[in-house]
């Protein structure tokens, strides 16, 4: 029943980070991006308490868990960089405009 | 030995930072340039070392770990193959830190493009050493963040900052899809190291958690390398970044990715279970790179396009499931990262000079730059195949060894794909050598950095087409190790 | 022993193939220098190769060849054998490499002369010095892929030096006279590069499955270890005879036999020191000994194994070279080009010794019979068609004009040029005592010692030809020596440029050729008293010394050289006396005397003017391969692709859009009813928006394509298969290729990848959903 709820809630913030990145608006696909990031945490988390040993959750699912933060938060910062420059030349933030590159 | 690779992993992009800022503080900007130059050829050597301690090592394997033994550390395992790669990604590194010095000479915030292109670097030995999914998600990421920068370094411009942000939204989604992954492996086993993974997982019964799994990994990798339908990026990306940057992307960086593919692949599954699903991918990845290369006006773009197809050459050794088909794959790993890496810097010089990548346009550029000209033919005869490169040895390899697996219409396809290539390679060739330059084009040869690159690889390049024997040793011995590696790896861990 | 120990044991293999690729590689550093030195090394060069094949000559006459010499492991290949470097001296490639170098030699000192001026020569230099070091290197390696890498460089310097006037000057333009159509020359190197680049991906096919089932590439072990893996492969039914007829696609596209003949006559763009020593004595002879050198495998198979299929080797390339013989020996008989009917000519002959080589395999004597009679015309051709070729430059060279109606009366002009090209030209028809007389009879004796019904058929095509020979030789030196000037010259000397005498530098080399074929003819009539001098038995005896060695000891036990009564002897003769009496005499009076006017008897009847009509096309051959494989790609590519199109790529188009909209419906539906009620209250407003801009999109954009698209294209499909299937299936049919398809899926590719990046996201999840659930089927089947 834990599993369920857990891993459930899991593969659905995994979908809805999918769904939400194949949208338009950069900022919204970022935010999927993060979303399926934290899918895998959750998952991590989860399965961190289900290896736990003398009481005492995982370390090692814990310590990846922290190192993806970190990680996702580089590729957010990275990704902002480039929205905030796409707006200032381009006055845009939809992903549809980005089809000059076609062949 | 092992120690001071692991500080040149840590430290080297720092020195580039520390030492640019310092320059351009003091205003000798060229120091800067130099460091970046001398830290690259520093990962050659500290490669060259590892490889001998490898070699004195009992068990050609060496392991060391970070904070604490498995499962809780995270630990880097060295063995032939990782060195073939790493070695692969150094060497082209250091002909692109080398070149970048002339061609990125009219560019600011160089400091922060040096440090990008050594963390790039870093970034793939850490993937090609990992020992677990921990160390191999964190330099994954690394190498993903550095790329991604780079793609889009010269932000002014609308190209760089559209593929940048394709590339990083699907780069970062594939990554991100791995990390749920790599979340249910960790679910099953309860830990991240390969060995410990490997004994608990390797032979059990299939079932929906591993397809999940296995689905996750092949988009999660599949993204980086590139495979057909997830390649859209490539296209993009390559053309629009700096030459030297998509020298970087497309001669290592996507084979990286198949690296870690193939590692991963070996490490959790038999090979029947992949064979046939990364057969199609292989078939539909170069039959789809060649087809769409073929009718390309823009030369860097054609260029991306064709490493699609190298890619789904790669893929074919893979799908054998042989030691001699990996070995095919990993030679080609190695030739490709030359010649590719060759063939962007090469065309880097021309559009240098040029400032155009139309082919078209190109026409008469062969009498004005010679030297350049003579490295574009060498690595462009070498992607299509031409016996006494280095590309025709390992193509053979990897199509007689489809046809050894029995896979006679992937071996057809192979050389089929093959002669349909030449096509284009041909294209640039002649018009590169043919006909009177138009009107106003004028182009000199380009500096003598860039030239000597060049030049150097295209030496390279036939010297190893026309003596593969001893890299052939190395790739024959590496793609034994992923093989039997496991198995000692197990041992080192476990004892 | 270190390589160098094992190079300086026996160099001169070795150095007769890397003196010359140093020098390539030195010439353009020589020109900086000065241009006389420049020329004078290339002379250099080439004479020290010709003296270090020469140098190999003393263990051809005394037997003791050295055989499979390996230097040093060059791959090693973790399934097979290892592959070393190395050379295979043998008669077979000692012979070949003397002819090569010698010829080369020649041609070079000749080249100094005729090429004199020309501001380009280090390119000229550097490619024909390369092409000399990869010819032998070709000759001589001791292994398929070494072979192959002399072979792509021959390839290479062919390509370059068809297109040495690649400013595409008109004067250099060939083809015609207006309205024939005419060629550049960078387009006639480009057509040889593309067409013998078509039987090189066959040859690599044969090579890849070869190497399949032997696990080794080096002939010595090749053929050693046939009766091993020859059965192994004869067990799929079939792949022997694939495996032979796409090995023989390699030797078919280089030494210009049909169906990829149609280059050769284009190659004549180059300069005609170029045609007479590429195209006309060595390149175009790789492939006879390609041929040659990988006979022992399929003799092996068909004699000693009994695999029937192993005979398809030699009928097919028997077959090939009768028909290509006859085809081209007709199409010399029309042309107007004086190096094209050489070029036609040079063709043709190479039937004779692909013919030969074919008859090899009819019976189990024939064999050695065989493989004489097509290395002894490749020699004897090399020497009369080089001369002859070199005779035509100072021909074209005096007068400036490629035509033969613009020749005439030159006998008195340049008499010297003169006999030397009458000479080789009576060596050519095959008038005894002259080399080719001796050659051309090795084949006719060939057939007839095999002595099947199909070899009597193809012996029967092999002596019309020979009467055509005859009759083409007549005609082309008649036209260029003799009666008459034509308005042509008469022109030219009113203007003050005099037709004039070639310089000795120029008529040298030929005079040393001409020299050679007649020893070589004389040898062979003193021959018929004493036979250890005769050239065909010297040749027939080092031959049998090597296919003996190589082969293994069972199978050449096996082996005897049929003793040839003298019945046969004189059958062969007559038959080669009856050809010259009928070529001779139509040949005589069309031509010598001109008695009889040939093109009013052309015109005279409806059938004659068609068929004149058909050779002067090339058999419409050319045309044929234009319209089918160049026009017919750009001009009807559209033609049966649309119907494919409509059939079967629309509809792929379609269902990816429509799972992507589908899959995007889903996920909206999915957002509307359960994602946006459940989390209503706290919800941005930004969502609504987005779904809300989703929803106008859809009515838009996605609507309209799916509901007038699809069924337009529907429509559309049903009306193409009936309408298009007969004028695209059956009349365009031929003109659809891959590249066709190549270019349309392009535009599909093209249309999908929309460069949108929420689609390429859709992709990536759809290819997820396409595995989860294969294998989830593949589980449930199970």
């Amino acid at each position: 029943m834990d599993a369920t709820i857990w891993l459930g809630s899991a593969l659905a913030l995994f979908a809805i980070g999918l769904y939400c990145v194949s949208k338009r608006n950069m900022i919204r696909i970022l935010l999927g991006v993060e979303m399926i990031l934290n899918a895998g945490n959750l998952a991590f988390i989860y399965f961190a308490t289900q290896h736990a040993a003398m009481g005492v959750v995982d370390p090692l699912g814990q310590s990846i868990v922290f190192m993806s933060i970190v990680t996702g938060g580089c590729v957010v910062a990275v990704g902002l960089a480039l929205i905030v420059n796409a707006y200032k030349h381009f006055k845009t933030t939809d992903s549809r405009e980005l089809r000059r590159l076609k062949w | 030995m092992v120690i001071p690779t692991l500080m040149y992993f840590m430290f080297s992009p720092m020195l580039v930072v520390l030492t640019g800022l310092l320059a351009e503080r003091t205003g000798q900007p060229k120091l800067r340039d130099v460091v970046a130059v001398i830290v690259s050829a520093l990962g050659v050597v500290f490669v060259w070392t590892l490889y001998n301690a490898l070699q004195a090592a009992p068990d050609k394997i060496l392991v060391f770990s970070l904070g604490g033994g498995p499962p809780l550390g995270a630990s880097f395992e060295i063995d032939m193959m990782g060195i073939f790669m790493a070695f692969s990604a150094t060497i082209l590194g250091f002909f692109a830190t080398v070149y970048s010095y002339n061609y990125m000479e009219y560019d600011t915030r160089l400091t922060e493009y040096y440090t990008l292109l050594s963390a790039l670097v870093v970034g793939m030995m850490g993937v090609a050493f990992a020992g677990d999914f921990f160390t191999l998600f964190i330099f994954w990421e690394m190498m993903g963040i550095a790329s991604y920068a780079l793609v889009s370094f010269r932000k002014d411009l609308w190209g760089p900052i559209e593929a940048g942000f394709k590339y990083m939204v699907m780069g970062s989604v594939g990554s991100t899809v791995l990390f749920f992954g790599i979340a249910l492996v960790y679910g099953i086993t309860g830990t991240l190291n390969f060995a410990q993974i490997s004994t608990v997982i390797h032979g059990q019964p299939m079932n929906l958690w591993y397809y999940l799994i296995f689905a996750l990994f092949i988009i999660g990798f599949g993204v980086k390398t590139a495979i057909v339908p997830m390649h859209t990026w490539l296209p993009d990306a390559h053309p629009e970044a700096p030459s030297p940057v998509s020298a970087m992307l497309s001669g290592i960086l996507i084979e990286t990715g198949l690296y870690a593919l193939t590692r991963v692949l070996f490490l959790l599954f038999e090979p029947s279970f992949f064979k046939l699903t990364i057969a199609v991918f292989a078939a539909l990845t170069m039959t789809l790179g060649n087809m769409m290369a073929l009718r390309q006006d823009d030369v860097k773009r054609m260029l991306a396009y064709s490493s699609i197809a190298q890619v789904g050459y790669m893929l074919i050794g893979i799908s054998t499931g042989l030691t001699y088909g990996l070995m095919g794959t990993l030679l080609h790993v190695l030739n490709h990262s030359l010649m590719k890496g060759l063939a962007f810097l090469s065309i880097g010089s021309i559009v240098y000079e040029t400032g155009t990548r139309d082919i078209n346009k190109l026409q008469g550029v062969g009498k004005m730059m010679p030297f350049t000209t003579l490295a574009v033919i060498v690595s462009f005869l070498g992607l299509g195949g031409v016996p006494g490169i280095n590309g025709f040895i390992s193509k053979f390899i990897l199509f007689n060894a489809a046809l050894g697996a029995g896979m006679l219409i992937l071996a057809i396809l192979g050389v089929l794909n093959s002669a349909l290539s030449m096509a284009y390679y041909l294209r640039v060739i002649i018009v590169l050598l043919s006909g009177e330059a138009e009107e106003g084009m004028t182009a000199k040869e380009a500096p003598i950095l860039m030239v000597g690159v060049t030049l150097v690889m295209a030496v390279l390049i036939i010297v190893l087409g026309l003596y593969p024997n001893p890299v052939v040793g190395i790739a024959s011995s590496a793609s034994e190790a992923l093989i039997d590696n496991i198995s000692k790896y197990i041992g080192v861990i476990l004892s | 022993m270190s390589p160098l120990e094992i190079i300086m044991e026996y160099p001169w293999p070795w150095l007769s193939w890397m003196i010359p690729v140093v020098g390539a590689v030195l010439i353009p550093v020589l020109g900086k220098i000065d241009h006389k030195l420049r020329d004078y090394g290339a002379v250099f060069f080439a004479a020290l190769a010709a003296v270090a094949a020469a140098s190999m000559i003393p263990s051809l006459l005394s037997g003791h060849t050295h055989g499979d010499i390996r230097l040093l492991t060059w791959i090693t290949f973790p399934n097979g054998a290892p592959l070393e470097i190395g050379v295979l001296v043998d008669p077979l490639s000692i012979i070949i490499s003397n002819v090569v170098a010698f010829i080369s030699f020649l041609i070079v000192v000749y080249s100094v002369g005729y090429m004199h001026g020309d501001p380009n020569l280090d390119r000229f230099w550097f490619f024909f010095l390369f092409f000399i070091g990869n010819m032998l290197l070709l000759v001589l390696s001791n292994n398929l892929l070494q072979t192959l890498i002399g072979w792509e460089g021959v390839g290479l310097c062919s390509y370059g030096l068809i297109g040495y006037y690649y400013r595409d000057a008109k004067e250099r333009w060939l083809g015609g006279p207006p309205p024939t159509k005419m060629f550049p020359p960078s387009h006639c190197g480009m057509k040889a590069f593309v067409v013998t680049g078509v039987g090189d991906v066959f040859i690599l096919g044969a090579i890849f499955i070869i190497f399949n089932y032997a696990g080794t590439l080096n002939y010595h072990d090749l053929i050693q270890t046939a009766p091993e893996w020859l059965p192994k492969m004869a067990s799929v039914p079939g792949l022997v005879a694939l495996t032979a007829i796409l090995f023989l696609g390699g030797p078919i596209g280089k030494s210009a036999q049909f169906p990829l003949h149609e280059w050769l006559p284009e190659a004549m763009a180059g300069p005609t020191s170029v045609s007479a020593l590429i195209h006309a004595a060595t390149m175009v002879k790789a492939g006879v000994y390609l041929v040659a050198r990988m006979s022992p495998v399929f003799y092996i198979g068909t004699w000693f194994l009994h695999i029937a299929e192993a005979q398809w080797y030699f009928i097919a390339i028997a077959l090939v070279g009768a028909f290509t013989c006859f085809l081209a020996a007709s199409q010399a008989l029309v042309s107007v080009e004086l190096k094209k009917i050489l070029a036609y000519s040079t063709v043709s002959q190479i039937g004779y010794m692909m013919l030969g080589l074919g008859l090899s395999g009819f019976s189990e004597e024939a064999y050695i019979a065989g493989l004489t009679a097509g290395i002894f015309h490749l020699a004897s051709h090399a020497l009369f068609k080089a001369a002859l070729f070199l005779c035509a430059g100072s021909v074209i060279h005096a007068l400036e004009s490629i035509y033969i109606f613009n020749m005439g009366g030159l006998k008195k002009h340049m008499p010297k040029t003169y006999l030397l090209m009458l000479l080789a030209t009576i060596s050519l028809s095959g008038i005894p005592p002259f080399s080719g007389f001796w050659s051309k009879d090795a084949v006719f004796l060939s057939a007839l010692v095999a002595g099947t019904p199909l070899a009597m058929g193809l012996l029967a095509v092999g002596v019309i030809c020979a009467a055509m020979t005859f009759a083409y030789s007549i005609r082309f030196i008649s036209k260029t020596f003799l009666h008459e000037e034509s308005e042509y010259i008469h022109d030219m000397e009113k203007h003050g440029h005099h037709v004039h005498e070639a310089p000795t530098v120029m008529w040298g080399p030929i005079a040393i050729l001409v020299g050679l074929f007649i020893i070589i003819g004389l040898l062979g009539l003193v021959g018929l008293v004493s036979p250890s001098l005769s050239p065909e038995i010297f040749i027939e005896e080092r031959l049998h010394h090597a296919v003996e060695h190589i082969l293994p000891y069972e199978v050449a036990e096996a082996l005897h050289v049929p003793h040839i009564g003298a019945g046969t002897k004189i059958t062969g003769a007559l038959l080669s006396f009856v050809a010259l009496a009928v070529g001779g005499f139509l040949g005589y009076n069309f031509y010598w005397t001109r008695k009889w006017d040939s093109w009013a008897w052309v015109q005279a009847n409806g059938l004659r003017k068609s068929i004149h009509t058909f050779l002067w096309n090339r058999w419409y051959m050319n045309s044929t391969f234009y319209a089918i494989f160049v026009y017919g790609l750009i001009d009807f590519g559209k033609g049966l692709f649309n119907t494919l199109e409509s059939l079967f790529f629309d509809k792929i188009t379609a269902f990816v859009s429509d799972s992507t909209i589908a899959f995007g419906r889903v996920l909206h539906v999915f957002e509307t009813k359960v994602y946006d009620p459940a989390l209503n209250v706290g919800i941005p407003t930004a969502f609504i928006q987005g779904g809300r801009v989703l929803k106008v999109f859809e009515n838009r954009v996605y609507d309209p394509a799916l509901n007038v698209g699809i069924p337009t294209a529907f429509i559309w499909g049903g009306e193409a298969l009936f309408n298009d299937l007969e004028t695209n299936v059956f009349d365009r049919g031929l003109n659809e290729g891959i590249p066709a398809t190549a270019t349309g899926l392009y535009h599909h590719v093209k249309k999908l990848q929309t460069g949108v990046l929420s689609y390429n996201i859709i992709y990536i999840i759809l290819v997820f959903l396409i595995l989860i659930l294969g294998f989830m089927s593949r589980q449930i089947w199970r």
